[in-house]
């Protein structure tokens, strides 16, 4: 199976991101019957016979007639010359439709219906948004509140909207006239590399924050340095100890030549048991001149050096 | 203190060691510090004392 991706005329798309921005729609104005535009706009369809009839009647009584031609930005086929109205491939909306009304539609009234090709340009553009909250210690993961389905936020907003799929194709079909791009596979977009319905994709995420912390973070947690009050002689208590993990002492404690005497070593587990199907991972914590002996791991050990004092210097 | 049978390093905050498996070896504080390090070792992997 050979997957390919078919890329629109880059000529097209930078010519439209070249007038990005400008009106589409252009209003001549045609002062007297007799002055025709100078080239005749084609139109999608004529105008109504009686429409022209009532304008002619209407220009003697009016000085100055006001004739509006709708002239929509063009852009010619090159084979056949058909005209179709210019759509940037899935990005900006047609002149004057708003892209966003602040109303979260489809989560406070399910029952009504939006329709599917109304899209605004921050849909595209959104970032996946983080809604994690650091906890002090272990336990299950809180959404924050103003992350919830029910809250305001744009991305919750973002989220409540199950309506962004296929944009590329039906943005620019069905519902604003225009004729579907001449391949269905949407091109990167010239600046942001990013396909349309890649950024469908990340804006639907934004505002899923369960589902982020189910692809990505399990567990977040913040371990704070410091005493932990366990132990009254700093003396035979070993480096700083992380706060809020319990520290339970452990075997292999063995003293070092010219030590001061007892010693002990205590672990923090960080990573339970069964937490990870790969890593151990727990702070050891060894008293003044104690080590843990020899030994040999069946495994690699990592070891990152996380305190140390004596003698006022940072030394283990 | 980190040691190995061929290798003996003073090490202090920040320093990080990887130890290979099997390569016996010993860590600790020295005679007049404490000392404490974050350890990171395979599920599954067993230590022997000795």
């Amino acid at each position: 199976m050979g997957v390919r991706m078919v890329l629109l005329d880059q000529y097209l798309i930078a010519r439209l991101e070249a007038h990005r921005g400008e009106g589409r729609f252009r209003y001549r104005t045609r002062r007297g019957p007799g002055r025709a535009p100078r080239r005749p706009a084609p139109r999608p369809r004529p105008p109504a016979p009686g429409m022209t009839t009532r304008m002619t009647i209407c220009t003697p009584r009016v000085a100055v007639v006001l004739l509006a031609v709708i002239e929509a930005e063009r852009i010619a086929h090159a084979r056949d010359r058909a005209v179709a109205l210019a759509e940037l491939p899935a990005r900006a909306l047609p002149h004057r439709v708003a892209p966003d009304l602040g109303l979260d539609l489809g989560f406070a009234h399910p029952s009504i219906v939006v329709p599917s090709d109304v899209v605004g340009t921050h849909m595209f553009e959104a970032e996946p948004v983080i809604a994690v909250e650091f906890e002090p210690r272990s336990g299950p993961l809180g959404i924050p509140p103003h992350s919830r389905p029910g809250g305001r936020t744009n991305a919750s907003a973002a989220e409540a909207r199950p309506r962004r799929r296929d944009l590329s194709v039906d943005a620019a079909s069905n519902q604003y006239g225009a004729r579907p791009p001449p391949d269905k596979d949407p091109a990167p977009h010239p600046r942001s590399g990013r396909r349309a319905d890649q950024g469908c994709a990340a804006g639907a995420a934004a505002g899923h924050p369960r589902q982020l912390s189910r692809i990505g973070i399990g567990r977040l947690r913040r371990f704070v340095y410091g005493h932990t009050g366990q132990h009254e002689e700093s003396r035979h208590e070993g480096g700083q100890p992380l706060k809020e993990i319990p520290n339970v002492p452990v075997e292999g404690a063995s003293p070092i030549e010219g030590g001061p005497g007892p010693v002990s070593r205590s672990r923090q587990t960080i990573i339970e048991p069964g937490d990870s199907a790969n890593y151990n991972c727990s702070v050891v914590n060894f008293s003044q001149g104690c080590t843990t002996g020899w030994h040999t791991h069946t495994c690699d050990q990592i070891l990152v050096v996380t305190s140390g004092s004596g003698n006022g210097r940072d030394r283990a | 203190m980190v040691a190995t049978e061929h290798d003996k390093r003073e090490i202090n905050v920040g320093d990080v060691v990887h130890i290979k498996a099997g390569e016996r070896h010993w860590h600790g504080a020295k005679a007049d510090t404490t000392m404490g390090h974050i350890t990171i070792t395979a599920v599954g992997g067993q230590a022997s004392w000795g």
